[in-house]
């Protein structure tokens, strides 16, 4: 069993008084389980199926470091790819979708990794 | 009453080798890959020789004859009795454009040797939005998602004697179309997916920065600049280290190659699967119309019902195959049932069987019932005893009761 990590890096502007929420979406019909955290002893979710998390209001989130990551094992499916999608909502953007994939290939890697850290603007 | 014993020692994955002086007159099965249960599920290819009216009869003495009649993975593979050592499997449509490209040759029209792939259509393209839960439960589009589509060639030599004086060899191809689909899906989640589950929830939180990280990272510079990426970088690579090290001492999570056999063989529940296969010959490896007929065909069905303690498997084949040689035609239809009752350290089986020759007019009906035992006598030695009555066509074997009694001693899990 090996693990490949994806790490990616995204910034999401906000404003104060809108509520920003954030859905993840693990692709591919693999088997996987998500933590959405500002560390590791500070947890704002955690699940498996896509969910819509409650990140908080903008005012609250502007200028911190958010952390998403997204663990996808092979299952049944009949496909190599893997992939995570984020979905957020509420900022001053308006919705926003960030994709990122792998494909396992000859890697002896079964697992993988998306982590992503998201600042607030 | 002719009463058999047979010691088969089965290392690993390997095929059984035959330690007694008896060999059985089946090819040897490949144990089924394991299953969450601690049991290999119960999913193995048929065997893997051309149905001939010469091998009919030599199909007596098989054991879980049901599992061989399960619906193949690959039915072309199966339909012309090749196992192919390396199957491509195109990812993309790319890869099946050249995959399929070697199978005619130029303007020529010949088949070339051993071309063996499988594809499954729906998995050409990614699916990006398509969930697991989404895959399980949406059941109209399950035979869709899990259609395969298997094409193989085997090239055979056949000599034309109508000159006596100067017979002729000739080199004809045989051409495998297959498909498999599960049709049906009914049940809860396997262990499989709930270990898979387990695993990536434990690396998942595995690899969250701690503050203290968070704090590396950060001083390291603004989020997006190369200073801090590559200190995300370094923070990443030993957090999976620490958590490859964890896993290799933790059993609790174990590679999902490990643990989990194809979706068909790891979930809970009913599951109904078909398969069908046509073999076309080519005569002279000539891919004209005049020269190539149907020399074979497949279906296959099964209806299985999985739980943590049994199995429940019920089957039916009908498969007609000519002989590349003497050019006559062997068919069988095949119906059965399994019962499996599954423990740690025990499991009892029961099959019976119904086969039918449907070959030259004969329409001779057949059964064969038999009953199985395995015992784990330590843990990588399982005792495997099965008493029952094979098939038999020929009327001097027509009462053989309990004819069969098979004593397996395996090293490793039994072929339940």
């Amino acid at each position: 069993m090996g693990i490949h990590i994806v790490p990616t890096t995204e910034t999401y502007r906000v404003h104060d008084g809108a509520k920003v929420t954030l859905r993840i979406t693990i692709g591919e019909a693999q088997i996987g389980a998500w933590v959405v955290a500002w560390s590791s002893n500070n947890v704002v979710a955690r699940g498996a199926e896509p969910e819509l998390v409650d990140l908080g209001f903008g005012r609250d989130l502007r200028g911190r470091t958010l952390q998403v990551v997204v663990t996808a094992q092979r299952g049944g499916a009949g496909t190599d790819r893997f992939s995570r999608t984020l979905a957020f909502d509420g900022g001053a953007e308006g919705s926003r979708e960030v994709l990122d994939h792998w494909e396992q290939g000859d890697s002896d890697d079964d697992t993988v990794v998306f982590t992503t850290m998201i600042g607030f603007q | 009453m002719r009463t058999r014993w047979l010691i088969i020692a089965i290392l690993g994955s390997m095929p059984g080798a035959v330690l007694a002086d008896e060999v059985p007159a089946s090819p040897a099965v490949v144990p089924p890959a394991p299953a969450a249960s601690g049991y290999p599920a119960a999913e193995a290819d048929p065997p893997a020789a051309v149905v001939t009216p010469a091998t009919i009869a030599a199909w007596n003495d098989d054991v879980s004859d049901v599992d061989k009649l399960r619906t193949p993975s690959s039915p072309a593979f199966v339909i012309l009795g090749v196992s192919p050592t390396e199957i491509q499997h195109p990812t993309t449509p790319t890869d099946v454009a050249i995959a399929l490209g070697g199978l005619v040759r130029g303007g020529d029209l010949t088949v070339p040797q051993n071309a063996a792939i499988e594809i499954a259509p729906y998995w050409l393209v990614p699916h990006r939005k398509l969930t697991f839960e989404g895959y399980r439960d949406e059941k109209l589009l399950r035979p869709l998602r899990t259609l395969s589509l298997s094409i193989a060639t085997v090239q055979s030599q056949r000599t034309d004697s109508s000159n006596p004086a100067a017979p002729v060899m000739h080199t004809d191809a045989d051409i495998g179309l297959g498909f498999r689909t599960m049709l049906l899906q009914w049940g809860a989640e396997d262990a499989c997916t709930a270990s898979i589950k387990k695993n990536t929830a434990i690396i998942s939180q595995g690899m969250v920065f701690t503050d203290a990280e968070m704090r590396e990272a950060a001083g390291a510079g603004n989020l997006g600049s190369e200073t801090r990426d590559k200190q995300i970088a370094e923070i990443n690579a030993r957090k999976k280290a620490a958590l490859e090290a964890a896993i290799s001492n933790r059993k609790q999570l174990q590679s999902s190659k490990d643990i989990c056999g194809p979706l068909a063989a790891s979930t809970t529940g009913f599951s109904l699967d078909l398969a069908g296969a046509l073999d076309l010959r080519a005569l002279d490896s000539k891919l004209t119309q005049a020269d190539t007929s149907l020399a074979g065909y497949g279906l296959w069905t099964t209806l299985s019902y999985d739980a943590s303690d049994f199995s429940a498997i019920a089957v039916a084949r009908i498969r007609s195959q000519q002989d590349a040689g003497t050019m006559t035609t062997g068919k069988l239809l095949d119906g059965g049932l399994r019962g499996i009752f599954k423990r740690n350290t025990y499991a009892l089986s029961a099959e019976g069987l119904i086969r039918r020759d449907l070959s030259n007019g004969a329409h001779a009906t057949t059964y064969k019932v038999d009953l199985g035992v395995e015992y784990k006598m330590t843990d990588v030695t399982w005792l495997s005893i099965t008493f029952g009555k094979g098939f038999a066509f020929a009327s001097g074997d027509a009462a053989s009761w309990f004819s069969l009694a098979n004593l397996q001693w395996s090293f490793g899990k039994p072929s339940f």
